[in-house]
């Protein structure tokens, strides 16, 4: 009972302290906004159903990315997401001025593939250094670079 | 071109992201799907034993997930995100099966399906030699939705190994659909193995052999080796 109370609260301070992160990796990785709270959830369930075998002394957000990242390119996971389950209004839209941006910001990154798009996001907006994202991302570093790269290129002459 | 506009894009993007709500609550699995064909308590309670029953029997070893380093191949990354814990105990799931229609066969008023599975999992699973067939278009969307199996064994599905099934679908009254068109497998505990279209362009149909409108049918034979 003791081992599942604190897999119970260090689940839930995981949820606490990493699902902005994980939601802006999905959300980079996607670039839809509905996609991106889905698998935020899905990467918690999985780490739900493997939370009495990890081992919670060790940061968990490297864990979640990967997971995040596996689950965005299982290429039959939407297909069975909308055979099986309910279609759900994303919670941008209850916010029609959030909404516009976001189809702006959307829009002008739509050309970028998702490893370009989350590269980017990762090594410019969350300050993570090509090796760590690297990581994440199941690339080297020197494919990193060079995705950024395109990725600045493109948005440069969009 | 203008060097400044990528930095203006992540700015904008990056202010935009950060007013994404978390959700109240952590997400925690639901235990019974409420949507199960047909099912009641008791055949809840049914599932539930057979599941325990057969993670016994089965003896399917977690993965051994460390936080800080990479999930392992066989981590959890690919199971049906939608299934409970609890219902894929021994069970296959998604990610332990690879299926594939080999080629589709025409008869009279019918299209029928020849279906392979194979297990690429690390070690074996139970598999239902009965499921729901469906029909589905490239968005997902059923086309002909088949009825849930009168009864149903699970066999030992070693890694490696191969079923095949057939799946005779008729009467398809609708409009185009969107390629490819596939056949998909509903377990009783909500998995689904959806099966890779002989080619990306495939929208192989049965013909309407009724009114504009009128329901099609789907059928499987049972998974056999």
């Amino acid at each position: 009972m003791a081992t599942a109370d604190a897999t119970d609260y260090a689940y839930e301070r995981a949820f606490e302290e990493n699902w902005s992160d994980v939601f802006r990796f999905a959300l980079a990785w996607t670039n839809d906004w509905t996609s991106a709270e889905d698998l935020a959830q899905d990467a918690y369930l999985r780490l739900w159903n493997h939370r009495g075998r990890l081992d919670w002394n060790r940061p968990v957000l490297p864990w979640l990315l990967v997971t995040t990242r596996r689950l965005a390119t299982d290429r039959f996971r939407t297909l069975r997401r909308r055979l099986l389950s309910t279609p759900h209004p994303a919670t941008i839209d209850g916010d029609p001025g959030l909404r516009a941006r976001w189809l702006d910001v959307c829009a002008a990154m739509a050309d970028l593939s998702p490893l370009e798009r989350t590269a980017l996001v990762m090594t410019a907006i969350e300050g993570a250094s090509y090796e760590e994202a690297g990581e994440v991302l199941g690339t080297t570093a020197g494919a990193l670079r060079a995705a950024v790269s395109r990725a600045r290129t493109k948005l440069e002459n969009a | 071109m203008d060097p400044s506009r990528p930095n203006r894009i992540l700015d904008d993007w990056a202010a935009v992201a950060s007013e994404a709500r978390r959700p109240s609550s952590a997400p925690r699995p639901v235990a019974v799907r409420s949507g199960l064909p047909g099912a009641t308590l008791a055949g809840a309670s049914l599932i539930v034993v057979g599941l325990f029953v057969a993670g016994v029997l089965l003896g399917r070893p977690g993965p051994s997930d460390t936080v800080g380093t990479s999930p392992s191949p066989q981590g959890p990354v690919a199971s049906d995100p939608s299934a409970s814990p609890s219902s894929s105990g021994g069970l296959c799931r998604p990610e332990d099966v690879d299926a594939r229609i080999t080629m589709w066969e025409g008869a009279a008023g019918s299209r029928i399906a020849d279906v392979e599975l194979k297990q690429t999992g690390s070690v074996p699973c139970g598999l239902e030699t009965m499921a729901i067939p469906r029909l589905v278009n490239g968005h997902g969307d059923v086309l002909i939705a088949g009825s849930a199996p009168a009864r149903t064994t699970t066999i030992r599905f070693a890694p490696g190994e191969v079923v095949r099934t057939l799946v005779r679908t008729s009467n398809y009254c609708g409009p185009a659909p969107e390629p490819p068109v596939t056949v998909g497998f509903v377990t009783s505990y909500d998995a689904l193995f959806v099966a890779t279209p002989p080619s990306p362009t495939d929208t192989t149909l049965p013909p309407c052999n009724g009114t504009p409108g009128s329901a099609g049918t789907i059928e499987m034979q049972p998974w056999a080796r």
